[in-house]
């Protein structure tokens, strides 16, 4: 289908105007992601962790593996609304703990990082398994996870305990980011250019006309998922109604990644904004009805497991459904809104609406550090108009200091 | 200065007066700048529209000479420099820098920042937007 907040909103407005949002958002989501160095840093402590649980004599520890799940591993990930820790999820897989009570088996994990000194003092127990609180960096939160259980017999598929810790169930955090991965690899086709493989090239060159260097969205199905989770975080913060309701992570990442899939395989699109804009507004799409034991309930499908219902809470309290339309609603209106502005103070007002204060700030940021770079290097040129650009005209910007005050 | 199709100048006891419309990208819109420069001074530029007191309700920019609400004063080069000297065209220097600074005055206007750089006779002064200096 085609995108309606694209066609009446966005299709009118100049390349440049285009390119100037889709930077934005690019950059927003960049700054709401952990930096390359806490991302280096997470990852020597979890695989310290992962060494340590394995180091240990009992026989349950052998072979012992931490990894990534979640939103960091499938680069999803958005910092938290007010607190600086970002939160990064694991499974601590234990090939030799088959047999073990769920609960027992949790305790003893906590049991063993405890046993470490530089781990104690960070180590506080979570429903399903255990977070170790690295202040102002991030939550590492493992779980434990054995070899499948559930004869789920497909790739990466595993046994973790269940909410109430009695027995263990069905889980694929590898299988799901491949089938992620996968969906968010395809390219979409962009009108006028008849290489898929070569669209973002040609793409680039296309709009070229715009401002220094086109940052384009680093993975379009990425960055939506990004921006709709950022959005959701503002938009619940301090919502009293609609409290602890908001639409989950991975139903926002479940729906986006079908309707990705979906549209770049049926459409040809202008540019990525209308790809994003399109995805967003066909998410909702994705939710299925279905028919269990003569009800009625709405589904999203866990892509690697079709009996599991990422939506199984909707059907028994409607006040999530409600809170998932009013989300994509507001998500909507606030991508209209954001069309409906030109002017840089303007569209950074929106983005603080859609996206957050600082968020916003740190976009328009980028926006500058890019065009510092190129004035640095003395790439911009002023057209016939007065406007300044990357495109080369017999008018270079000369090196300038802007000076003084009154005098 | 015929680079600029938008502009229209004359000269008026020596002294050169430049009107031009700097057409920006729309997210940095549109101003006019008056130019003055004769042979005993440097090139001045003046804000012409839109009034930029008004738009700002009084809050300074950075890199501003004079400003009130009948004149604002751009501060584009660092003077005694070489940046800008008697030698070189208007058109290549100081109108491009004035582009330049209405798009920083865009990004000061969105975030309270001056993300063009520059330096000041006061070097502890602070350019967030709001300060009293």
């Amino acid at each position: 289908m085609k995108s309606s907040i694209y066609k009446n909103n966005y299709a009118a407005l100049s390349a440049n105007q285009q390119t100037l949002f889709t930077e934005l958002i690019e950059y927003a989501c960049q700054s709401l992601e952990p930096s390359a160095t806490k991302r280096e840093l997470a990852e020597k402590r979890y695989k310290s962790v992962g060494t340590w649980l394995a180091e240990s004599d009992e026989a349950m520890f052998i072979g012992a593996e931490i990894y990534p799940q979640g939103s960091q591993r499938i680069g999803t990930t958005t910092k938290p609304i007010f607190r600086e820790e970002f939160d990064l999820d694991f499974i601590c897989y234990l090939p030799n703990a088959v047999g073990i009570h769920p609960d027992v088996c949790r305790q003893k994990v906590i049991a063993r990082i405890k046993e470490n000194g530089n781990f104690k003092d960070l180590v506080c127990e979570l429903n399903r398994g255990c977070r170790l609180d690295y202040a102002d960096e991030f939550h590492l939160d493992i779980t434990p996870g054995i070899p499948d259980q559930n004869n789920a017999d497909e790739f990466g598929a595993i046994s973790v305990p269940d909410k109430k810790l009695k027995e263990w169930k069905a889980s694929n955090p590898k299988g799901y980011a491949q089938n992620f991965d996968n969906k968010a690899r395809l390219e979409p086709i962009y009108i006028g250019i008849s290489d898929a493989i070569f669209g973002r090239v040609a793409l680039e060159a296309k709009n070229i006309e715009a401002l220094p260097k086109h940052a384009k969205l680093k993975g379009i199905l990425k960055r939506g998922v990004q921006i709709m989770k950022r959005h959701r975080d503002l938009l619940f913060y301090d919502n009293a109604k609609f409290d602890g309701k908001a639409p989950i992570s991975i139903i926002i990442t479940t729906l986006a990644a079908l309707a990705y899939e979906d549209i770049v395989s049926q459409q040809r699109f202008n540019n990525e904004l209308e790809v994003l804009l399109t995805v967003v507004e066909c998410m909702p799409r994705y939710i299925e009805t279905k028919v269990v034991d003569g009800n009625i309930e709405m589904w999203v499908t866990n892509p690697k497991n079709s009996h599991e219902n990422f939506a199984e809470k909707w059907n028994v309290d409607p006040n999530r459904i409600e809170a998932f339309r009013f989300w994509h609603n507001d998500f909507v209106q606030q991508l209209i809104d954001l069309s409906s502005v030109a002017s840089l103070p303007l569209i950074r007002e929106k983005l603080k609406v859609l996206l957050g204060e600082q968020t916003s700030i740190s976009a328009i940021d980028k926006h500058f550090d890019v065009l510092n770079e190129q004035r640095e290097k003395q790439n911009l040129f002023v057209k016939k108009t007065g406007a300044i650009s990357a495109v080369a005209t017999a008018t270079p910007v000369r090196a300038n200091t802007f000076f003084g005050k009154r005098v | 200065m015929g680079k600029y199709p938008n502009s229209k100048g004359y000269i008026k006891k020596s002294k050169l007066i430049w009107h031009c419309m700097l057409d920006l990208d729309e997210a940095y819109g549109s101003y006019t700048i008056k130019l003055t420069y004769d042979l005993n001074s440097i090139p001045k530029v003046f804000v012409v529209s839109p009034n930029i007191y008004e738009l700002t309700s009084g809050v300074e920019p950075p890199h501003i000479y004079v400003f009130n609400q009948e004149t604002t004063r751009l501060c584009l080069y660092l003077p005694s420099t070489g940046e800008w000297s008697r030698n070189q065209f208007l058109g290549d220097t100081i109108v491009p820098w004035a582009s330049l600074w209405f798009m920083y005055f865009s990004g000061w206007l969105a975030t309270g920042k001056w993300h063009g750089g520059g330096e000041h006779p006061d070097a502890n002064e602070s350019f967030i937007k709001g300060k009293v200096l």
